[in-house]
């Protein structure tokens, strides 16, 4: 049976990973943690730090729990699919790649209305900013399309281009479907004498109990006291771990206390006045995770430049810039000095 | 010769609201560098899409201008040695003009003698020296938000993908952004991808409408109104008129067709003003009304513009549709939550958010608002009091609903949501109306509060955000005003004026800074009143200059002390009045004589140190002119009396000037600094009751007049 983006989601997922592999992409598989959206990933959130070529492709199965409707919304869900494409450096003809990759679904541009919408995105708790946009069609928005610039706080020395496709809403436009609750996930299939190997199943199968019962839990139970002592002490691991130069336990804990926060928010217990306080605690610890892993790649050498010459220089580059920063702390030092009597 | 150039910048979609000023900047810039490049040049025409930046100049010559440029040199007696011979000084300056020292001359300067070239600058070929131009000119462009794609400090709106310059046929070598220009320019990104060879400048809008791109964007401005006018009409409707969102649809096409599509009229128990919003602010729609009702009737239509042929237009169709739903449905859940809370219910809940940085909460913003909307409602309209009053409690619940809190897409709609939700809880209409208005106008060009309660409200609101913005250490400055605190003041400034409500601004500002001064000390207090005074006079004046009075006739209209001894700034509309009384008057040919001689009186009365009588003492005036003065004096008070009630600045202005004879021969005949002290006083007092008859609507003495000689 030939795969058809169009029958079911999971021949899209089939199609845009079979697109990205031939276009270089490392086809990784989700997190295994909560996340709310594929940059949370460290494929992508690390990976796009330093001037390390990177290009990755995976699905992600992102977590909002605010956005639940107990199964009933035909459009808001807690858990939605995204598949997540990061291209560093970003490549000149990134946004025909994009299109291409439309295609590849069966989406003929001609018989939409595909548009670039400006789009500034910023992620608050990841101190992690970019331009780009929002992909529409037919006035739908189905992607976003970012250069990233910034990301835990660290401007970034070579510019990612991250692709985000919402997979749910561009499977409902591509199976004509009014309610998630009807897509086809899996079409089912026939043996070559023609038995049934199986049934279609829906999103609906799936998910609907699924998103009852989280929604419940993330509005109603949701244990407000436990889930702030929950925090602290993830917050206190984050920055234990990260002390310790162990990045990757240490940026869990950060994903870790991101997800508790929208837990928290989802249940109302956050005021407005705590929320931006509570956002910088995250952000500060996903600067230090940021921090630590440039660090890190950069006293491997850089091991993703397979081009010395290129690695030499980026390691030079790195080099002159803690010379710079050196220097700075050195003479502060001395003025310090000098200033006291 | 000359001939066409073409200089066009092609990028990845640009944001809509950055393409005009970019527009503006590319002409600007480019025709500055033709002038500075001395290269004649016929009319430049900017051309823009998403895609592309481009500016074509009709006939550019071929070759600058030959020029002649007098370079001088050292002075004359450090050119030459005492035997007459040229020094190195000289030789050194020959050398770098490439001048023959022969042909220097001597010149006289107003510093002395020194010596002078002529150098000759022949022009080099346009095509030498305008790549550089060009590429200075893309790469300073500014933008509000600029970014990086290049691993280098390139930076631009968005990537920079192709560049395309042409002088007639020649490729002029431009390099920026990492590219280097070359004759292919692109078409339509999806209804002619491939390259869009160019073979000379002036085939640019024909080879590019042939690949589906109108670059034109005046032209294809207008033919995206001519397309949605007719489809409104075949729908039996007006197209709402909206040239900004006309500009929106106009920067995200570059091959527009229009098409309609339609929502379900349940959702027509929204208010019109969410179900216009939804059209607008998110999905950029055009809104269909029925002919000749304004907003008040709106047909279950939308008109929206696909960058695109006809093709595929059903598909199309049926999904904005679909996300037109969407949104409303959202507005629709909101709305039936928000109803469930009356505005009033939430007062309290106001305390959870926080107003300006470190300035409480806006609970206690309410209550501020309760005492400083009545306070304005005692000065202007006693019987609004109490509607002010439960207007401001009520007017920031709105920021706790769904609608505004949730539906980030309806925070427009902040105020006039809070006015429905008010209504339909069973407040007043008046209530509502006045929450409805509270934030107009919101800019320049936005409606003003329609009732009274609304105007008050408003004005009670902009002054306290104005006030807070300073005690947070947050003022304007240049063109940094962080918390928009100049739109506000030029709010209330124009509510006063266009509705002529004769406010006293500056006790107005004294209020809205006393909730605020208990923490500071007396010095810190009148630091930020003098700022705020400073602040707000600025604002009047620069409304009174808008509406084309004369700066000094403004200053002049401003410094006059007002009835109470207020400065004239704090009756904003009272004095655009006065100031265009002036400016009416200026030919009355008494008019200029009065203003010369009023610096005369402000200096006398300015300079006399002693303390005047207060009255003058009609037995002490001997002379007769002065006796005169004080008769004319007094029969202009009299007639001007109910004049000044009246405001009717057109008739006191004349009534006033019909003394300037007798003030003239007052100041001939009579000696004002007497050496008698009580006669010099009472002199002074005489002149400076003068004046202060004048100063209550003008202080002369700051109109500027023409040809004017010293004094």
């Amino acid at each position: 049976m030939s795969v058809d983006p169009a029958r079911s989601l999971q021949e899209m997922m089939l199609a845009l990973e079979a697109f990205w592999a031939g276009r270089g992409c490392v086809i990784q598989q989700p997190y295994p943690s909560e996340v709310g959206a594929g940059t949370f990933n460290p494929a992508t959130f690390l990976r796009s730090l330093g001037p390390e070529p990177w290009r990755v492709a995976y699905v992600e199965p992102s977590r909002r729990p605010k956005d639940g409707r107990y199964g009933e919304n035909p459009n808001r869900f807690q858990q939605f699919f995204q598949y997540q494409v990061l291209l560093k450096p970003s490549p000149i003809d990134v946004v025909e790649q994009y299109f291409d990759s439309l295609r590849a679904l069966g989406i003929d541009p001609l018989a939409h209305d595909l548009r670039l919408i400006e789009d500034d995105w910023e992620s608050p708790t990841l101190g992690a900013a970019g331009l780009g946009w929002q992909v529409w069609m037919d006035g739908q928005e189905i992607s976003q399309f970012t250069y990233f610039q910034q990301c835990g706080g660290l401007d970034l020395p070579v510019v990612s281009a991250e692709l985000t496709y919402g997979l749910d809403r561009i499977g409902m436009m591509l199976q004509g479907k009014d309610r998630v609750q009807d897509l086809v996930w899996a079409p089912g299939a026939r043996g070559d004498d023609g038995r049934g190997l199986g049934d279609a199943v829906t999103w609906g199968d799936l998910w609907v109990r699924n998103e009852w019962e989280w929604s419940h839990y993330n509005f109603e139970q949701a244990p407000v006291e436990a889930l702030f002592e929950m925090f602290r002490v993830w917050e206190g691991e984050a920055a234990r771990l990260l002390d310790l130069q162990l990045v990757s336990p240490g940026y869990d804990a950060v994903i870790k206390c991101s997800h508790l926060f929208n837990l928290l928010d989802a249940r109302g217990a956050i005021s407005v006045s705590e929320r931006v306080g509570t956002i910088a605690r995250v952000r500060k610890l996903a600067r230090r995770a940021a921090q630590a892993y440039a660090g890190l790649r950069r006293e491997l050498g850089y091991p993703l430049i397979k081009d010395e010459a290129e690695r030499a220089k980026w390691l030079a580059q790195a080099a002159e810039a803690d010379d710079n920063a050196g220097a700075r702390k050195k003479r502060a030092k001395t003025q310090d000095a000098e200033a006291r009597p | 010769m000359s001939r066409d150039l073409l200089f066009e910048i092609g990028v990845e979609e640009l944001p809509a609201s950055y393409v005009p000023p970019a527009l503006e900047q590319l002409e600007r810039g480019i025709r500055v560098g033709l002038d500075e490049l001395r290269l004649a040049h016929g009319e430049a025409h900017t051309r823009a899409t998403p895609r592309r930046l481009a500016l074509a100049v009709e006939g550019v010559a071929d070759r600058q201008g030959d020029f002649d440029e007098e370079a001088m040199g050292p002075a004359a007696r450090a050119a030459y040695d005492a035997a007459g011979n040229p020094t190195k000084a000289l030789l050194g300056f020959c050398q770098s003009k490439g001048a023959d020292p022969a042909s220097v001359r001597r010149v006289e300067t107003p510093r002395g003698e020194y010596v002078a070239v002529t150098v000759h600058h022949e022009g080099k070929p346009a095509a030498d020296v305008l790549p550089v131009m060009l590429a200075r000119v893309a790469t300073s462009l500014a933008f509000p938000k600029v970014m990086r794609w290049l691993d280098d400090e390139t930076r631009f709106a968005r990537p920079v993908r192709w560049l395309v310059a042409l002088l007639g046929g020649e490729v002029l070598p431009v390099r920026a952004f990492g590219l280097e220009a070359g004759r292919e320019s692109r078409g339509h990104r999806f209804l002619a991808p491939g390259p869009v060879p160019l073979a000379r400048a002036g085939d640019y809008l024909h080879a590019l409408e042939k690949a589906y791109v109108l670059a034109n964007h005046l032209a294809r401005r207008e033919r995206i109104r001519a397309q949605i006018e007719k489809m409104a009409h075949d729908l039996g409707g007006e197209v709402r008129p909206d040239e900004e969102l006309l500009d929106i649809n106009n920067f995200l096409v570059e091959w527009p067709t229009a098409f309609a599509g339609s929502y379900d009229p349940r959702f027509h128990d929204l208010p019109n003003e969410v179900i216009i919003t939804a059209l607008r602010e998110h999905q950029s729609f055009f809104t269909v009304r029925a002919p000749g009702t304004g907003d008040e009737k709106l047909l279950d239509k939308f008109i929206a513009v696909r960058n695109g042929d006809e093709r595929g237009l059903d598909t199309i169709r049926k999904g904005n549709e679909g996300v037109l739903a969407a949104r409303l449905e959202d507005a629709e859940f909101y709305w039936q939550t928000d109803l469930k809370r009356p505005p009033a219910s939430r007062v309290g809940d106001l305390k959870s958010v926080v107003w300006m940085e470190g300035l409480g909460s806006l609970r206690e913003k309410a209550d501020r608002l309760v005492k400083l909307g009545g306070w304005i409602a005692g000065c202007l309209a006693p019987g609004e009091r109490s509607t002010v009053e439960r207007g401001a409690l009520l007017c920031k619940t709105d920021l706790l609903s769904e609608m505004i809190g949730s539906g980030k897409e309806y925070a427009s709609l902040q105020g006039i949501i809070g006015g429905w939700y008010a209504t339909h809880s069973g407040e007043p209409q008046a209530v509502g109306d006045a929450i409805y208005w509270h934030y107009h106008p919101r800019g320049a060009g936005d409606e003003l509060p329609k009732t009274a309660a609304g105007a008050i409200l408003s004005i009670a609101d902009k002054l306290d955000h104005v006030v807070g913005a300073f005690i947070a250490g947050k003022p304007p400055s240049g063109s940094q005003d962080p918390y928009g605190v100049r739109r506000a003041a030029n709010g209330v400034v124009r509510i006063l004026v266009e509705k002529e409500l004769h406010l006293d601004l500056g006790g107005a500002i004294g209020q809205s800074l006393a909730p605020f001064t208990s923490g500071l000390d007396a010095a810190r207090r009148n630091e930020i009143r003098a700022a705020l005074d400073a602040f707000w006079r600025d604002r009047v004046r620069s409304a009174l200059e808008e509406r084309g009075v004369r700066y000094d006739s403004c200053e002049a209209a401003l410094e006059a002390r007002l009835d109470g001894d207020r400065p004239g700034w704090t009756d904003p509309a009272d004095g655009l009045a006065r100031a265009q009384v002036i400016d009416r008057f200026r030919g009355d040919e008494r008019f200029e004589p009065l203003a010369i001689l009023f610096r005369r009186v402000a200096n006398i009365v300015e300079k006399a140190t002693e303390r005047l009588p207060g009255r003058v003492d009609r037995a002490r005036l001997v002379e007769p002119m002065e006796k005169e003065l004080a008769d004319a004096l007094e029969s202009a008070r009299e007639r001007t009396r109910p004049l000044w009630a009246a405001r009717d600045y057109d008739a006191i202005l004349p009534a006033l000037l019909e003394m300037e004879q007798t003030i003239h021969a007052f100041f001939d005949a009579v000696l004002v600094n007497a050496e008698d002290l009580p006669t010099r006083l009472n002199r002074l007092q005489l002149v400076s009751d003068v004046r202060a008859l004048f100063v209550r609507g003008w202080d002369l003495s700051k109109v500027v007049v023409e040809g004017e000689k010293g004094q």
